[in-house]
This record gives C-alpha cells, sequence and structure tokens, in this order.
C-alpha cells in the first residue's frame, strides 16, 4: 500500500533533475546536477513570501490548497498488485476531479492576483484542460468496459490476466495517451514552453509569475508530483502487476527515468506549437481516445 | 447484333479519330445513325430477350432506346452544322465522343443488371465531359470540371447503394446483381438495408436524372455545352439516370418500404419543382432557363412516380414526350445562336423579324413545354394531377401547381420578350446572321409528334409503357 | 491481424481533420492505400488467387504510388502548399469528424445483418463521412479531390465486406479509381490550375 505512495514521492524528486539534465546534455553542456531543483526548492522554504496588494485571500490559500489536492490524488493510485491507500468504486472519477480542484484553485487565485496576464493564462489553461478532460475519462472507460471494474486498484491488478488477447492495443493506446496527457497537463512541450520568458506565449507559468517563496516552493513540488502521478499511471498500462515486487520497484524507476529523459529530449528537440493550433492539437488526442474506445466497443462486442 | 453493334460503334470511334478526315468522319458518322435505328428495330422485334447475358430488351429499355433512335439523326445533322467551323481535330473529337456517348447510353438501357448499368453511366460521364469542354472557354473548362467531378462523386455513392443490395443478396454467387435475381429475396431483406440503398441509388444518379440532391452539375452542362449536345443530355441522359432509379424502384416496390420511398420520391420532385421555379425567375441566359426546365420535367416525373397509379403511365410518357419537345428546343438554340450570336437575354431581341421559322419552333415549343394543351406534356400533367387528387395529397397538389405557374410566367415573358420585343440593350457588337428556314424541319417534326401524342397515342406506344409498368402496384 | 490495420486506418482519417499541409494529405492518402492492401491480404482469404493479386496490385501500385505522384506533381506545378479552409477553422473540423465517428458507429449498430462484419460498416461508414466532410469544407478543388478519393477507399472498404463471397463487387469498384486517374491527368491535359477556388462563374 504504501511502497506506491512513498515510491512517487522519490521519483517526483528525481523528475525535474533529470529533465534539466537531459535537455542540457541534447545541448552540449555538462547542465547542473540531478538535485540542483530540489536545492533551489530548499531555498525558496526558507524565503518569504511577498504578497501584492491586489491579492486577497484566495492568492495566499491557494498553493496550499493546491498541493494537498495533488498528495491526496496520489492515494488512490495503486502500484503492484497492492490496493492504494484509499480504493473505492469509481474513484479515478474522484483523481481527475481532485486534481482538477487543485487547478481551480490555482486559476482563480491568478485571477485574483489582478494582471491581465495571468488571466489570459488562467484561461487557456481551462479551456486546455477542458479539452483534455475526455480523453483521460473515455480512456478510464475503456479501461473499465475491459476489465469489468471501476477503481484503479481493481482495473491495473486484472489489467493483463483478462484473457482477452487484443490487451495489446489498449496497452498501446493506453500509454501513448497517458504520455500526451502528462504532457499537456503538466505545461510542457509542445503545448507550453516551460523556458519561456515572454508573457505572451506562456500558458501555465504565467498563472504563477506572482508567487514567491514558501508558496512557489509549494507550486514547484506540485508539479513534479504531478509528472510522477501520470508516470505512475502510464507504469501501471505496461508492466504486468502480478511479477515480483523488486522487479517491480527497480523496473518503476527505471521507467520514470526513461520517461523524464524522453520528456526532457523531446523539449529539446521540438518547437512549441502556435498559440492558435494548440486547441486542435489536444483535440486530436481526445479523438485517437475516442476511436480506440469505439474500436475496443466493437471488439468486445458491446456493439455487434 | 448487339456485339456486332458495340464493335461497330467501337470502329467507327477508333476510325474517325486516326483516320482524320472531315469526310470519312461525316460519312462514318451518319453510317452509325443508321446502325443505331437498326438496332431499335431489331429490339422490337425481340423484345424482353436477352442478349451477351448481360443485356437484355426489356420493354423500359426498348422505349427509351426508340427515342434515342429518334434523337440520333437531327442531333448529328446538327452537329455537322455547329462544329462546321472547328478544325479536323476538334471536329472528329467531337463526333467521336458523339458515338461513344451514344453508344455507352444505348448499352445503359438495355443492361439487365445493377453493374452493368452502373459501368455504362460511368462511361457517359467521361464522353460528355469531354464534349462539354468542345468550346475550349474558361467558362467550359469550369463546366467541364464540376461535371465530371460531382457526376463521379455521385457514381461513388450510387455504388455505395449497389453494395448495399449486395449486401442483402448475401451468400450467392453472381457477378452482376441482375433484377430478376434479386427480386425473389427482396421480401427476406432487413428494411433498413432497403431504404438505405435506395437513399444512395437516388442521391447518387440524381446527378444524371437532374432530381434535386445534386442537380446543380445538369444545370451548368446543359448551358455551356454545344446546343446539339444540351439537347441530347438534356433529355436522353437524363433518361438513363431515371431508368436506374426506376429499376431500383420497380425491384423494391414489393417490400415494406414502397411508401417511403413514395414519400422520398415526392419529396424530392417538389423540392426540384422548388428550385427550378425559383431560379428561373431570375435567369439570364436562355439555354440556363432551359435547363431548369429540364429540372422541372424531371421533378414532375419523381412525383409522377411518388404518385403511382396515373402516375406510372404518366411518368414514362412525359419523358417520351418531354425528350422530343427538349430536344427541339435545343436545337433552336443552335440556330439562334447563329443568329442573334448571344444566349443572354438582355441582348436578344426581334426573333420573329430575323428568322421567322425559327420564331415559329419557340413558340410552339413554348406551348408544349409549358404543357398548355394542345400538347403532349397536357395529357400527362392531367394524369399527374388525377393521381395526386386520387391520394388526397392535396398539399403537393397545391405546391405543384403555384411552382409550375411560376414557371409558365417566367419562361413565356421571356421568350415572348426575344420574339417580339426589341432588345433590351443594344449592342450591336455583330450583325445578325441569316438562317437557311429548312435547317428548321426537324424541330417542327418533332413538335408535330408532340402534338399529335396529345389526341392519340399510337397503340404500339401504349402497350409498351404499360408492359414496362406492370410489375408495379 | 486486421484490427490493427483498422485501427491505424481510422487513426490516418483523424489525422485527415488536423493535417494542414498538402504534402500530409498526399502522405496520407498513400498510407491509406498501403493499409488497404494489407487488410485486403488478410481479409479475402476465400478469393481465388489470381484475383486477390489482381486487388493487392491494384491498391498497391494506384493507391499507394501512382496517385500520389500524380499528386506530387500537381502540387509541384501549382506551387500551392497549404490548405485553405473555407468557413471551418481546423479545430472544428475535427470536432465534426469526432461526431462523425460516433454517427457512424450507431449507424453500424443499427444495420446488423448476418453477411457484413460490423466493424468494416463502421470503418467505411466513417471514410465516407469524412470524405464528404473534406468536400464540403475545404475550397481548394485539389482538396475536393482528395475527399473523393477518400470516398472512393470507403467504396472499397464497403466492398470488402461481402468481397468474400462476391469478388466481382470488388472488381468493379476498382474501376472508380481508374476513373480518379481520368480526372487527375484532366489537370494535367486541362492545365487546370489546383488552386482554383473561384469556380464562380457559372452562376445565376
Amino acid at each position: 500500500m504504501v511502497t506506491g505512495f512513498t515510491l512517487i514521492l522519490i521519483a517526483a524528486f528525481f523528475f525535474p533533475g533529470i529533465i534539466l539534465r537531459a535537455k542540457s546534455i541534447a545541448s552540449g553542456r555538462m547542465g547542473p546536477g540531478i538535485f540542483q531543483p530540489v536545492r533551489d526548492v530548499a531555498l525558496l522554504f526558507k524565503k518569504g513570501s511577498v504578497f501584492s496588494t491586489t491579492s486577497g485571500l484566495i492568492f495566499q490559500i491557494a498553493p496550499v490548497i493546491s498541493l494537498s489536492c495533488i498528495i491526496c490524488a496520489i492515494l488512490v493510485i495503486p502500484f503492484a498488485n497492492q490496493n492504494a491507500i484509499i480504493s473505492f468504486e469509481g474513484d479515478f472519477v474522484f483523481f481527475s476531479y481532485i486534481l482538477a480542484l487543485g487547478k481551480f484553485f490555482s486559476i482563480i487565485a491568478a485571477l485574483d492576483t489582478g494582471s491581465s496576464f495571468e488571466g489570459m493564462g488562467a484561461s487557456r489553461e481551462a479551456f486546455f484542460s477542458m479539452l483534455i478532460e475526455p480523453a483521460f475519462f473515455i480512456l478510464m472507460a475503456t479501461f473499465s468496459m475491459f476489465t469489468g471494474f471501476t477503481s484503479f486498484s481493481d482495473i491495473f491488478s486484472n489489467f493483463f490476466i483478462t484473457g482477452n488477447h487484443y490487451v495489446l492495443i489498449y496497452s498501446i493506446i493506453g500509454f501513448y495517451l497517458f504520455i500526451q496527457i502528462a504532457l499537456i497537463e503538466n505545461s510542457r512541450l509542445p503545448v507550453d514552453d516551460p523556458k519561456t520568458h515572454l508573457e505572451l506565449t506562456m500558458i501555465h507559468e504565467v498563472m504563477i509569475l506572482d508567487n514567491s517563496g514558501f508558496d512557489k516552493a509549494l507550486i514547484h513540488i506540485g508539479t513534479w508530483l504531478k509528472f510522477a502521478i501520470y508516470g505512475s499511471l502510464m507504469y501501471n498500462v505496461i508492466v504486468p502487476s502480478g511479477w515480483n515486487i523488486f522487479l517491480q520497484i527497480a523496473l518503476f524507476m527505471i521507467v520514470q527515468a526513461l520517461f523524464a529523459i524522453t520528456v526532457g529530449l523531446l523539449e529539446s528537440f521540438r518547437a512549441r506549437n502556435k498559440m492558435n493550433k494548440n486547441p486542435k492539437f489536444i483535440l486530436t488526442v481526445s479523438a485517437i481516445a475516442m476511436i480506440a474506445f469505439v474500436i475496443i466497443l466493437i471488439l468486445t462486442y458491446k456493439i455487434i | 447484333m448487339l456485339l456486332s453493334f458495340f464493335i461497330t460503334a467501337v470502329l467507327i470511334c477508333f476510325s474517325i479519330i486516326l483516320l482524320k478526315n472531315r469526310i470519312i468522319t461525316k460519312v462514318l458518322t451518319a453510317c452509325f445513325a443508321i446502325l443505331h435505328i437498326g438496332l431499335t428495330v431489331y429490339s422490337w422485334v425481340n423484345l424482353n430477350n436477352t442478349e451477351l447475358r448481360y443485356f437484355t430488351f426489356s420493354s423500359t429499355g426498348v422505349l427509351l432506346l426508340s427515342v434515342l433512335s429518334i434523337m440520333t439523326i437531327p442531333t448529328i445533322y446538327h452537329g455537322f452544322i455547329y462544329s462546321s467551323g472547328d478544325d479536323t481535330r476538334k471536329f472528329n473529337i467531337y463526333h467521336a465522343a458523339l458515338i461513344a456517348l451514344m453508344t455507352f447510353m444505348s448499352g445503359a438501357y438495355l443492361a439487365n443488371g445493377m453493374t452493368v448499368l452502373w459501368i455504362f453511366v460511368e462511361a457517359t460521364t467521361l464522353a460528355v465531359g469531354l464534349l462539354i469542354y468542345h468550346d475550349r472557354t474558361e467558362i467550359a473548362l469550369e463546366a467541364t470540371w464540376k461535371y465530371v467531378f460531382i457526376c463521379s462523386a455521385g457514381i461513388a455513392l450510387a455504388y455505395l447503394g449497389i453494395l448495399f443490395l449486395g449486401f442483402i443478396y448475401g451468400r450467392e454467387d453472381a457477378a452482376s446483381l441482375s433484377f430478376s435475381s434479386l427480386a425473389e429475396i427482396i421480401n427476406q431483406a432487413n428494411p433498413m438495408y432497403l431504404k438505405i440503398a435506395f437513399l444512395f441509388v437516388l442521391i447518387g444518379f440524381s446527378t444524371k436524372m437532374g432530381l434535386f440532391p445534386m442537380h446543380t452539375v445538369t444545370i451548368d452542362a446543359h448551358s455551356v455545352a454545344p446546343p446539339p449536345i444540351s439537347a441530347l443530355i438534356s433529355t436522353t441522359l437524363m433518361n438513363v439516370g431515371f431508368l436506374a432509379i426506376f429499376r431500383v424502384y420497380t425491384l423494391f416496390s414489393s417490400s415494406p418500404i414502397f411508401l417511403f420511398m413514395n414519400s422520398v420520391l415526392i419529396i424530392s420532385g417538389v423540392l426540384s419543382l422548388l428550385v427550378a421555379a425559383g431560379y428561373m425567375l431570375k435567369a439570364k441566359h436562355l439555354k440556363r432557363m432551359l435547363a431548369y426546365s429540364s429540372l422541372e420535367n424531371m421533378g414532375l416525373v419523381a412525383i409522377a412516380i411518388g404518385v403511382g397509379g396515373f402516375g406510372y403511365y404518366a411518368a414514362l410518357l412525359l419523358l417520351v414526350v418531354h425528350s422530343l419537345t427538349k430536344s427541339s428546343l435545343f436545337y433552336q438554340m443552335g440556330q439562334l445562336s447563329r443568329v442573334l450570336h448571344t444566349f443572354k437575354l438582355d441582348d436578344c431581341g426581334r426573333y420573329m423579324k430575323l428568322y421567322p421559322a425559327g420564331a415559329m419552333v419557340l413558340i410552339l415549343g413554348l406551348i408544349c413545354i409549358l404543357a398548355i394543351p394542345p400538347s403532349g406534356l397536357f395529357i400527362t400533367e392531367f394524369m399527374i394531377f388525377k393521381g395526386l387528387i386520387y391520394n388526397d395529397q392535396w398539399l403537393v397538389l397545391i405546391a405543384s401547381i403555384i411552382l409550375l405557374c411560376f414557371v409558365v410566367y417566367a419562361m413565356s415573358t421571356r421568350f415572348m420578350h426575344i420574339i417580339f420585343s426589341n432588345p433590351r440593350k443594344e449592342s450591336d457588337i455583330q450583325a445578325p446572321g441569316k438562317v437557311n428556314a429548312a435547317e428548321s424541319v426537324s424541330q417542327f417534326l418533332f413538335l408535330g409528334i408532340v402534338i399529335v401524342l396529345c389526341f392519340y397515342q399510337p397503340p404500339f406506344l401504349v402497350n409498351l409503357i404499360k408492359q414496362s409498368i406492370e410489375l408495379l402496384p | 491481424m486486421v484490427t490493427y490495420l483498422i485501427v491505424l486506418f481510422a487513426i490516418t482519417l483523424v489525422y485527415f481533420a488536423s493535417a494542414e499541409r498538402l504534402v500530409n494529405y498526399i502522405f496520407l492518402i498513400g498510407a491509406q492505400g498501403i493499409l488497404l492492401c494489407g487488410i485486403a491480404l488478410f481479409e479475402l482469404n476465400e478469393v481465388n488467387t489470381a484475383n486477390l493479386i489482381f486487388i493487392m496490385a491494384e491498391t498497391i501500385v494506384f493507391k499507394a504510388l501512382l496517385i500520389p505522384y500524380l499528386l506530387t506533381r500537381i502540387i509541384k506545378a501549382s506551387g500551392v502548399t497549404k490548405v485553405h479552409r473555407q468557413a471551418l477553422p481546423g479545430f472544428y473540423l475535427l470536432l465534426l469528424s469526432i461526431l462523425a465517428l460516433l454517427l457512424s458507429v450507431i449507424l453500424a449498430h443499427s444495420l446488423v445483418n448476418p453477411f457484413v462484419n460490423t466493424i468494416y460498416l463502421t470503418i467505411a461508414l466513417f471514410t465516407l463521412f469524412t470524405g464528404l466532410l473534406m468536400i464540403v469544407t475545404h475550397k481548394l478543388i485539389i482538396s475536393h479531390l482528395i475527399g473523393f478519393l477518400i470516398i472512393e477507399n470507403a467504396v472499397f472498404i464497403f466492398s470488402m465486406a461481402v468481397g468474400n463471397k462476391m469478388p466481382m463487387l470488388i472488381n468493379v469498384g476498382i474501376l472508380l479509381d481508374i476513373f480518379v486517374g481520368v480526372l487527375i491527368l484532366g489537370f494535367f491535359g486541362l492545365r487546370l490550375k489546383p488552386h482554383t477556388n473561384e469556380l464562380t462563374m457559372l452562376k445565376d
């Protein structure tokens, strides 16, 4: 139970370092150490926060709420064959909406600052999250239909043993879709560039422009945790849950490291989409989820 | 006989293209006309025989084939006059394509299976495309592209309908989905499949027949093509489209979707009438106006089939009479262009003074096409209205009558204007040409036949039509 | 195996709705040709070998090689690269595409037939709707041509659904392909400009 939770926490602290290192090596320099982002966050914890006079209460409590929502979301994700810490029927809906609650608070905190840049970033963020939400739900609906259960723990423990020989299609499609959802939800390329310094082109970064000190540290940790969450979901889809536990732990670390390296390489070699092509890009991901759903409906003879 | 007809037609086409000589072309084309008339006589003698496994001399096919035969000689004659100013290459291509078109149409009339019919209809599209492009102007290019493209899309949709028929056919081994073998299994088929097959076939072949869903191509094609070709394609080619839809309709008439088909046909017909009436009121181009008139008549044919009873007889008779009338009007357009040098209504006028014989043809043709007695079309429209009243379809009746009134108004004002008044815009670009009155003899002949048909329908015609509709309820 | 190919085919259709450049369209048409050849190979195992080889050869040569080559030459000759849409930005076109997928699933579900495999019906209807959407929402006539090619692929898939028992239907459907070849050659012969979007000379 607790293994999964701790593993995700551990992976989260390695994530940003590996991504940064991969991007640096791809650009031809050595780059900072793997733990540099952790040290930066530790530095931020020692600083105080500065609050603007135009912002109110929401701005001060939003980062804490956001981080706590993310930690609650981790509680429902299983690992290996064990149940998650909290597991009930339909818990993937809970998962999606608790993350949405955190995002909602960061959006209204951005609006609370009274800055028009942050409002613009908030509206874009809300729009893109709306477009990617169907993909996640359709994917989980597909998995539920395939395995017959509605809880993360049950779905993933029964994923590879249903005896249906189309499990490879589901695995590949789930893997691809989780990667895309991860990239879009965490505002990485090609949807949003975390390194851009032009506010007009920012989506997520601009929402957190006004945060400082302790709050900024919390937001960074929240971002890393979200990465690790989606990485763990992705891991669950491609590795059968029945294998040996130590093998699984090692494999988990390797998969997360590989995921981080891939994200770093993708960021180095890809340009950001044009802003008005972004909705189409995100909707394409949802469309592919829809196709997978339909094909699987037909394959399992739910509609003859 | 059929095999020798096809082979001879192919040989004639190739020799016209290869031999590059005008005199030989004219002689060969005249030979083809005689060959075609010979084929029609042969088919009358051998009614309901099957030849070459895929062709049957069915009554509907023979009826429409005879109409085509009657029109071969005037078309070729007017074609000679129209293309006498062209260089040899264009002349040969025109005539070769014309012969190909008539051959494909004959093949389509006589086919006894859906796939063979479809292949021939596809082939006619190619031939017509070549013919529309005869003038080589930009407008002709645009019309050709639109025609070939949308007809291909329509043909693809019609093939989808045929495939649906094949789905019902299921696990039998047959190559050509002949109508007789399909008729045996229609009753056990899923009605949804039949409906979809019928809809696809209707939409697909409406590009050829000129009915509502995809009528726009025919309008453009008829207004841009050379007048003798317009005469051919706005009559006999529309008959091909009608034949395809009619065969599927007859096939499905004993199945549960009979009422559905009737309602679809009536809706399509009324909408065709609506479009025709609306656009004819603002037509400024003579041939375009005549094309809309074809659309209106095809709408009436669809309503006739949808009504049933009297309507079946009326539909087939309407096809025959409309072919004769419309073709004579279009032939007259050829001569009008040589006299007035334009088709635009604003520039036409004083036709009675410049070419009295032609003006008489126009007046007679106007009376015939608007179904004013003593025209043959009057009898058919009367029967359609009678059928509508018998079926208590008052709304359709009132709508058709009002729309037909608009059509009558539009056509008669325009024709009367160009015959009797001065042109609206006096732009004397060219002096009016002189045309021999003897060239209009064929048109008077056709219109005479139409008027005779109003009073007396010869028994062979009546029997043939009755045979065509005997399978319908 | 056929299922994987059909899934890839459906993905190419969604890609059509979101692609921006004409080169992408041509690549997708070629990919669809190859996928159709694969589907024909695995599905039509009751047809005699000569006929099967003819169908496969036609799919590869015509759909996957010849038509993309001709289209590439047209594009190079005229210099059109981007696809300009008429009234719909790409976002709405993609939405309509998804709606078309749902509609085709519902339609196929109500047309259940013991002779026809439903997945073929679904995919064929989806292809048909995508082709129609392409024709209706695009301005350039080369996009119309590509939409027509997609409709042709739909007809091919439809005919393969019963192809095992009636191979003649597939052969006749292939005639449509040859028809399209003639259309495209018309581009060269008539010197039609593929970026012509002003086909508005003929109007009332």
